[in-house]
């Protein structure tokens, strides 16, 4: 399945009226475009009012990554005539190891990736970063959550209290 | 925005840009920043003087500093959710305490992973002790608003509830987490005797049935079933042939009872038509009873799957079988796939693994070091037991798995 010249090129446009002409195989990987395209083929520009320039270049890099390792399998497939499981499992490898490099970033840009994701409706980039973040709460305590993720504890002292007596077993500092 | 809109309703037809819009009301960006660590990067087909562009962008970051302190706090509350289900309960309950829109999810916590602790009673006996095999963490949890906490025994544990006795007479069922409990009227029987016990769902359901199966003799068996509507347990009794039962609990699944017996057959008993059907399947490792060599043999169920465990003596290959049904043969696997198996003599439990390193592994209900501080455990694939000591697996004297539920 080589890449044909003259695939469709799509004009993504940021909040910041950056574009970024990409092929209508990446843009598809956006669950939300794909759906614009299907219901109208026509369309060539889309502009995506919630994206800024920034997180919306990462957010196609991530999906020209998984549409070329994507591509590379399937010709491999088409190839041999049946994908050898070594080779598949290290592609994957790779992939994986490609996200975990890709997830390397603050946790201002993980949120603005978690929300483009869901918006434009990347699944697997919408997993990887959910993970992510959830990797960054694990074993971790509320105070500790606060600091990573800059947020503000706005709970009264006595909210505060209400919820930890709850289930202060979840609060008691464990070894 | 309010410009952006406009050029919207240029590009696109009538019913698509009325969806898109009301996705825009719920997610408008809430801080625009640039990462210079970050190289913009250099797509083949992209057009647009990004140089220029940068400037432009650390302008608005200015701008924006004051609005970019809540990001985190201002997530919409659906991918909030959506965090609790990669969490355990513990990281989920701590995280609805991190500020008020976060808090919004506690109704949820439901959603948070739940795989099982092993429970059991400390010596100060005041409370309870939970070990988190996964990450090594313990929790104790208070038993004294129980008032007999101490002196209860547990048998057998279902969706976050504990099945437990008191005097070896009468049967209770505890959520210890919710501190929710729920008294059963007293069996006629001393249940020190050959009993096993199992539930068919969670207590929380109203149709929840509790089974206490007696073997009586080699060539009677009673089973004694209660619900929340009844006041007293329903007995029938039923004859046993050939009727040696394997010292674990049976296992309720598609509507019925399953009791495995030694020579491999399963005792099928039906709650609603109140029958019990014999299943002939040989069985996968003979146990000869009363003889020297010693068999441990756990019983299971996994999504559906009947499973069980056999272990001879301490350091050997644990073998797992599954039972074929239509074939009612059972079938050796050597790998259990995504699927973390706590094995227990009261309650066994096969759920999908919580982490990767857990895949493909078994944990026993006992510790491997003398701190008590990890289980011990062994790897499927590679037939490798956790232990420090050789044989020793410190197992308390009334333990069971049971899975964290709120």
């Amino acid at each position: 399945m080589a890449r044909s010249s003259t695939e469709n090129m799509i004009t993504l446009m940021s909040s910041d009226g950056e574009e970024f002409m990409v092929t209508e195989k990446v843009a598809r990987e956006c669950t939300t475009i794909r759906n614009m395209l299907e219901d109208d083929c026509v369309i060539t520009n889309i502009p995506l009012p919630n994206v800024t320039s920034d997180i919306l270049s990462m957010v196609i890099e991530y999906c020209m990554e998984h549409v070329a390792a994507a591509e590379k399998a399937a010709a491999e497939t088409a190839e041999k005539g049946s994908s050898s499981a070594p080779a598949a499992a290290k592609a994957n490898k790779d992939l994986e190891e490609w996200d975990k490099a890709f997830m390397n970033v603050d946790v201002y840009t993980l949120c603005d990736l978690i929300l483009a994701a869901n918006y434009l409706n990347v699944s697997g980039l919408l997993d990887l970063t959910i993970q992510t973040a959830a990797n960054l709460i694990k074993g971790k305590s509320p105070e500790q959550i606060r600091k990573t993720f800059h947020i503000q504890n706005d709970l009264s002292l006595e909210e505060e209290e209400k919820i930890r007596s709850q289930t202060p077993w979840a609060f008691e500092k464990s070894e | 925005m309010q410009d952006q809109t406009v050029r919207l309703s240029l590009s696109l037809k009538k019913p698509i840009r009325t969806d898109w819009i009301c996705k825009l009301c719920w997610l408008m960006p809430t801080k625009v920043s640039w990462k210079s660590k970050r190289e913009t990067l250099s797509f083949t087909h992209s057009i647009g003087s990004e140089q220029s562009d940068r400037t432009h962008v650390h302008e608005k970051e200015e701008k924006h500093n004051i609005d970019i302190s809540r990001p985190w706090a201002d997530l919409p509350i659906e991918l909030v959710q959506l965090l609790l289900s990669r969490l355990n309960l513990v990281d989920c309950l701590r995280l609805s305490s991190i500020c008020k829109a976060w808090n919004s999810v506690s109704s949820h916590i439901q959603d948070a992973m739940a795989y099982p602790w092993l429970m059991y009673s400390t010596n100060d006996s005041c409370s309870w002790r939970l070990f988190d095999p996964v990450y090594g963490k313990e929790y104790f949890i208070d038993n004294t608003w129980l008032g007999f906490g101490k002196n209860l025994t547990f048998h057998y544990s279902k969706d976050g509830w504990v099945l437990a006795s008191k005097e070896n007479k009468y049967l209770f069922l505890i959520n210890h987490l919710t501190r929710e409990f729920i008294s059963l009227p007293a069996l006629d029987f001393d249940i020190r005797r050959s009993t096993a016990m199992s539930l068919s769902s969670s207590p929380a359901n109203s149709d929840c049935i509790v089974f206490v199966v007696f073997f009586n003799n080699l060539h009677v068996l009673e089973i004694s079933t209660w619900s929340r509507s009844q006041d007293e347990w329903n007995k029938l009794s039923f004859n046993n042939e050939l009727g040696y039962y394997v010292p674990c609990n049976p296992v309720f699944t598609w509507g019925e009872l399953y009791c495995y017996k030694v020579n491999g057959e399963l005792s099928v008993y039906n709650p609603t038509k109140k029958t019990l059907q014999t299943l002939e399947i040989k069985a996968p490792i003979e146990i000869v009873v009363g003889s020297d060599r010693i068999i441990q043999c756990h019983f299971m169920e996994s999504r559906g799957d009947l499973i069980t465990v056999f272990r001879e003596h301490a350091k050997d290959r644990l073998r797992i079988f599954k039972l074929d049904r239509p074939q009612l043969v059972w079938r050796e696997v050597f790998g259990v796939e995504d699927v973390t198996i706590f094995l227990n003599n009261k309650t066994s439990l096969a759920v999908s693994c919580p982490e990767k390193r857990c895949r493909d592994l078994i944990y026993f209900s006992g510790f491997a070091d003398e701190h008590l501080k990890s289980n011990a455990s062994y790897t499927v694939e590679t037939n490798e037991y956790y232990l420090e000591d050789c044989y020793h697996i410190r197992e308390p004297m009334n333990c069971i798995w049971v899975e964290p539920r709120i």
